[in-house]
């Protein structure tokens, strides 16, 4: 594993919570933590790196109620209907996938309100905005797993 | 309750951790909060399960990884044990039972192209109760954010 990957698995985890934990990763690779955070950096300048950051359980923080909606909207409305999307700080995740025969659902966004009415009134502003009219709310009934990524 | 410092702190760590040699120090410095007050909430927080990680979080395909998003039709009397055996694998990082025609929804990535979600695809689509199951990977990524304001 070069240098990289190890920085890369370092941190795919959790960083320790305390005062210097980049010198602590840094000196469980053998590496100066100067050397450690230049590879971070680089890692960031190329845009592998997203951020490190805090992630929060969003029904723990008092987002209980969140769904998958997956709307059929025209080719050509695709864009602008992604972009109203993602312009709302209601909608964490926004994509355009491919369709499969009897699923014309192509675009996903992920919702999120404090409670069932404020996600759903979130989906119905989408939909009167963006001229929306067939769409699927897919509310998760079961959690079976959530973690992150693995890479090395 | 939340209190503001708690929520305060937070909102700056679901931001960003900022990559310095103390980076918590540097965070608080831009709220007006202590080092130590930081990895206290923190690692209260984080106790708690309210934070499920602190760490990076990266570019799956700038990686070299494929990934999509798969929804099943399973048996009902089938599906926790399909979703189960899904769960094994570590490419599958979200797994959910979802209302609808559609009944197991999951994320998966592996490493190289999209023949290898191809062919884990249908490895899956073999289990026992699994009725169907696409893959719908991405054409447009438009917005990932995950920042939930305290």
């Amino acid at each position: 594993m070069n240098t990289e990957q190890a920085i890369i698995r370092a941190l795919q985890g959790n960083i320790p919570l305390e005062p210097a934990p980049f010198k602590k990763l840094a000196a469980g690779l053998g590496l100066p933590e100067g050397k450690f955070l230049a590879g971070v950096k680089e890692l960031k300048r190329r845009g592998i790196l997203r951020s490190i950051r805090a992630i929060v359980r969003h029904r723990r923080a008092g987002y209980s109620a969140n769904a998958m909606v997956a709307w059929k909207v025209t080719e050509s409305r695709a864009l602008s209907f992604g972009k109203t999307a993602a312009a709302s700080p209601a909608v964490s995740h926004c994509y355009q996938r491919v369709t499969r025969p009897g699923w014309p659902y192509n675009l996903y966004t992920m919702v999120h309100g404090r409670s069932r009415a404020e996600m759903l009134k979130v989906v119905d502003g989408l939909a009167k905005k963006t001229g929306a009219k067939e769409y699927l709310v897919l509310e998760s009934l079961r959690e079976f797993k959530k973690t992150s990524m693995v890479y090395f | 309750m939340v209190s503001r410092i708690d929520k305060l702190v937070l909102d700056a760590a679901q931001a960003e951790i900022p990559c310095l040699s103390r980076p918590f120090a540097a965070l608080g410095a831009g709220i007006g909060v202590s080092e130590a007050e930081v990895l206290r909430i923190l690692k209260a927080y984080k106790r708690k399960g309210v934070v499920r990680r602190i760490g990076g979080s990266f570019e799956t395909r700038k990686l070299g990884f494929s990934s999509t998003l798969a929804g099943m039709r399973v048996k009902p009397e089938r599906l926790a044990a399909v979703a189960g055996e899904i769960s094994k694998f570590t490419g599958v990082t979200h797994c959910y039972e979802r209302e609808g025609e559609l009944n197991l929804w999951f994320t998966l990535g592996v490493r190289g192209g999209m023949s290898g979600i191809d062919n884990k695809i249908a490895e899956f689509r073999r289990l026992p109760g699994v009725e169907k199951c696409h893959s719908f990977p991405v054409k447009k990524m438009f917005k990932i954010k995950t920042l939930f304001p305290i």
